[in-house]
């Protein structure tokens, strides 16, 4: 599955943001650039010629967006005049430039055997400081260097070549530029016939029609969840799985950004959440948490709304339903929305505590009904434990740290869940620094929803849970 | 806005390293740009060389320390640009040097010179607010102008 990661660059041309430029400007207002109808031309009158040759340079800049949102709008223009400014003196006298989008930049130079060394100029000029209004910040570039006739002979395959390279680049880090190579060509079809599959599979799971049911790609895995003090299942985290039909198992960590991506994480997150409620009804008494993206959070209308749809759709019992927020996604503006989703009576769990920036004095400003303890915490519960405490050494003692979490999300009224639970030693480690739940191998894998009704059987009556007593 | 006084002091790095006398024209060179372009726009301040790396000082009105600032900026004898303040000032601290020099390193009694008034560009990074910056290179200007007396 590892080449899935590498297929999963950003997005070709088409989806990414070109909005803010008028296309079919012959000339920039603000820099006094070609615009980009201009450039086309330009680039399709000199490749007309006889052993036309020469080298398209693509420029991104890095921290545009940033910039805007933190110092203005009227700021982010001055940052342009001046990128266009030290684009002209590092281009070489009798290079072509182009602004054609927003943050985007062109540069047409003679002789591509110089594009390499023009990049780089440009690299290092454009991310030295700029002094514009009494602020003083720096952006970056990254560029995309493509030849002619060598990888293109006509404007419009040279301008795709270029923004390939400009995607490698920014994906291999910013900063640098990438010359077009053939393979980013598969790479990003591939990738896109990726995106297809997955836009396909939603749909048909979407029409949720009897015969689609049989095709269905996407599925829900349920991992059980355990109350350590009484070893009585508690409910069940639902996870996301594609098989894909060639590809086989996806892991969510491969097609969750790309969902994002493409923005079709609210069809797959909405997806997610009917399901899991469906399920759940099935199973009176025990609970389910579903994982909602940073994405969904930003719209909150849209999230609440969805919930209720599916709470009202199921009839699950609002208590039953817990919703799984990661501490990343609480930079942003979000109380609003976490309280109505509280006021729709389902639980909210922090999820992946401890990997992300909140703090620990934060957490009482949120109306969180449950804490999750990321996995990484576990390997700390095996250090030595019966003296574990501030007062041992000077260094942190991780066992003192998930007590003190536990303690502070009992004093809140929260209940502190550890993942990633995989011996009963580790259970019982857990248990005594307080942690009320657990969640891991040592209960169970996730499993498929068929295989849940076998699970919570045995479940209640194994000797699993009699030894964490 | 643009009007009110404002100081801005950087570090660079010299791109190159070149050799003691290239050194010297150079410095010359830029100092001969400095003191021709900025009285006509009203722009003061101080330089050193120092260890390879620049340090400078530009005050004057903002529009004018940023337009200087963006030309030097630009100019690939040096790199590794960090700004060590930019803010409004009450009163220009180098009103009478177009471009005051502080010191270059290859002569040795001036070497001396510039090392007991500081270690490395480092250290007067790690003042507070750049303050100590300014008042460094005051006093190196005063003592450099003592030596060419
Ligand atoms: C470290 C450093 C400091 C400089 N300081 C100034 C300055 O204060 N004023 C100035 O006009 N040029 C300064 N320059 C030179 C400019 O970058 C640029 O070369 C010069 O303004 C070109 O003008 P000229 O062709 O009239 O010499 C400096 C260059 C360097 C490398």
């Amino acid at each position: 599955m590892n080449d899935i990661r590498s297929i999963i660059l950003p997005p070709p041309t088409a989806s990414r943001a070109r909005a803010t430029l008028d296309p079919h400007m012959d000339i920039d207002p603000l820099t006094g650039l070609m615009g980009r109808r201009r450039l086309m031309a330009h680039l399709a009158e000199r490749l007309a010629l006889p052993g036309a040759a020469l080298g398209l340079l693509l420029i991104d800049l890095d921290r545009f967006k940033a910039l805007n949102d933190s110092l203005g709008h009227q700021i982010g223009d001055m940052a342009l005049c001046r990128v266009a400014q030290r684009l002209r003196s590092s281009a070489g006298r009798d290079a072509m430039l182009a602004r054609i989008s927003g943050d985007g930049f062109a540069v047409v130079i003679k002789d591509g055997a110089e594009a390499a060394g023009a990049a780089d100029r440009i690299i290092d000029l454009i991310g030295r400081p700029y002094a514009v209004s009494g602020h003083t910040f720096t952006l970056g570039a990254s560029v995309g260097i493509a030849t002619a006739p060598f990888n293109g002979v006509d404007a419009h395959q040279l301008l795709d070549a270029a923004d390939l390279a400009l995607h490698q680049a920014e994906n291999d880090g910013r900063n640098r530029h990438r010359r077009f190579e053939p393979a980013m060509q598969t790479r990003a079809q591939l990738r896109q016939s990726l995106e297809q599959d997955m836009r396909a599979a939603l749909l048909i799971q979407q029409t949720d029609l009897r015969r689609a049911m049989a095709l269905e790609q996407f599925a829900l895995y349920y991992q059980p969840q355990v109350c350590l003090k009484t070893g009585r299942l508690v409910g069940f985290e639902a996870l996301m799985r594609w098989h894909h039909p060639t590809l086989g198992m996806v892991p969510p960590d491969d097609f969750i950004p790309l969902a994002e991506e493409i923005g079709l994480i609210d069809l797959l997150g909405v997806w997610a959440l009917r399901t899991a409620c469906r399920q759940a009804a099935l199973w009176p008494g025990l609970q389910v948490g579903v994982n909602v993206s940073p994405l969904q959070l930003r719209d909150g209308p849209a999230l609440v709304k969805a919930v209720a749809d599916a709470l009202l759709e199921s009839c699950l019992d609002p208590e039953c339903l817990e919703i799984e927020i990661t501490e990343s996604s609480l930079m942003g503006d979000v109380g609003e929305t976490l309280h109505a989703l509280r006021e729709l009576g389902v639980g909210l769990a922090l999820d992946d505590f401890g990997t992300g920036f909140s703090s620990l004095s934060r957490l009482g400003s949120h109306p969180f009904t449950r804490i999750k303890i990321d996995r990484s915490f576990v390997a700390a519960l095996a250090l030595p434990q019966g003296d574990a405490g501030p007062q041992r050494t000077g260094t942190t003692a991780p066992g003192w740290m998930i007590r003190a979490i536990a303690a502070l999300g009992t004093g809140l009224g929260m209940s502190t869940i550890i993942e990633g639970i995989e011996t009963v030693e580790q259970a019982q480690l857990a248990r005594e620094v307080g942690c009320t739940q657990m969640q891991g191998y040592l209960v169970s894998r996730p499993v498929p929803a068929d295989a849940l009704p076998g699970l919570i059987h045995r479940w209640m009556n194994q000797a699993t849970q009699d030894s964490i007593r | 806005m643009s009007h009110m006084l404002h100081s801005l002091a950087y570090f660079s790095r010299i791109s190159e390293p070149v050799g003691p006398e290239a050194l010297q024209a150079m410095v010359g060179d830029i100092l001969c740009s400095a003191r021709r372009r900025n009285p006509s726009i009203g722009v003061t301040g101080a330089l050193l060389f120092s260890g390879g790396c620049f340090a400078q000082v530009l005050e004057g009105e903002l529009a004018d320390v940023e337009l200087i600032f963006e030309t030097i900026q630009c100019d690939p004898r040096h790199k590794d640009v960090i700004v060590v303040h930019f803010h409004p000032i009450v009163a220009r601290s180098f009103p009478e040097w177009s471009m005051a020099f502080a010191g270059i390193d290859c002569g040795e009694r001036r070497a001396a010179l510039a090392a007991d008034a500081l270690a490395t560009p480092d250290d007067i990074a790690a003042a507070p607010g750049g303050a100590d910056f300014v008042q460094v290179l005051r006093n190196l200007v005063m003592r450099q102008a003592e030596l060419a007396s």
